[in-house]
């Protein structure tokens, strides 16, 4: 099973960690290979380039046409809602875009925890049917 | 040209005059989901949660047909509740659909500062600042 993960790039040492925890479910998880350079700590430069110039880093690795292409071409997708800025189980926008690009391709759509009280986000992620796992990555299936 | 418009519900009022303009200068427009009936959504909302889900998933099935179908996208990002340009989920949603499409996206004023900024940014929209002849 493909499975696309997702979640704001800050979350990207934990992205990596789930990313192999899937492996050891024989699960297939898809990530984009910068996000894994820059979790280990290979491309700093880049990370400090995207603290402060977000969609410009985005728009020169093309990462949303990426993301859109892997999500297609995927079986289910998986949402990384950590706590970021003191907002609990955060989903970004561009989490947000890709889990409406999974809704729009009948993709499955598994949420790492609680959905988070995001007011611009809450009615449109609850009508995209997703399944709260609540940690529990077995139930990725 | 073919112009989806889209906005907030609280932001239908200002559609008839832009409709208005945008015939002049030509154009055939789509209007927003429950343009009508803007408040459908809070009404189902309070009376069952169930069907308030079936709605908003129709509504963004809907919402990816009118996009395919038309040439460009107009954003109505006017204030909403003291939230200056105000954007919401939905049309967010719309805007991505759009870019997606590689249909042209419009925003009638400034991008909105806050979470959705960035990714705003990188859809490449066109601000018209009120000026709807831009729209082309």
């Amino acid at each position: 099973m493909k499975v696309v993960v997702l979640g704001s790039s800050k979350f990207r040492k934990d992205k990596v960690r789930i990313v192999n925890q899937l492996k050891d479910l024989g699960l297939e998880p898809i990530i984009d290979d910068i996000s894994i350079k820059m979790a280990s700590g290979k491309m700093d430069e880049l990370v400090k380039q995207e603290e402060s110039e977000s969609a410009e880093v985005k728009k020169k690795y093309d990462f949303i046409r990426w993301y859109h292409n892997a999500i297609k071409n995927s079986d289910a997708v998986l949402v990384c809602n950590y706590t970021k800025n003191n907002i609990e189980n955060y989903i970004g926008a561009n989490s947000f875009l890709e889990m409406g690009d999974a809704h729009m391709y009948g993709k499955k759509i598994f949420i790492l925890n609680e959905i988070p009280d995001q007011e611009y986000i809450r009615d449109e992620v609850d009508a995209m049917e997703t399944i709260v796992i609540n940690g529990d990555l077995t139930k990725i299936k | 040209m073919k112009v989806f418009i889209c906005a907030s519900k609280y932001n239908y009022k200002h559609i008839h005059k832009i409709d208005i303009e945008l015939k002049r200068l030509g154009h055939k427009m789509t209007m927003p989901n429950y343009f009508n009936d803007p408040f459908i959504e809070n009404r189902t909302k309070k009376e069952c949660s169930i069907k308030h889900m079936e709605l908003k998933k129709k509504l963004l099935k809907r919402q990816e047909k009118k996009v395919k179908l038309n040439d460009v996208v107009l954003v109505l990002n006017f204030e909403k509740k003291g939230i200056k340009n105000y954007l919401g989920g939905a049309t967010f949603l719309e805007m991505f659909l759009a870019f997606q499409n590689n249909k042209n996206i419009y925003l009638y004023n400034p991008i909105p500062k806050g979470i959705l900024e960035d990714e705003i940014i990188g859809m490449d929209p066109t601000i018209i600042n009120g000026d709807l002849s831009k729209i082309k």
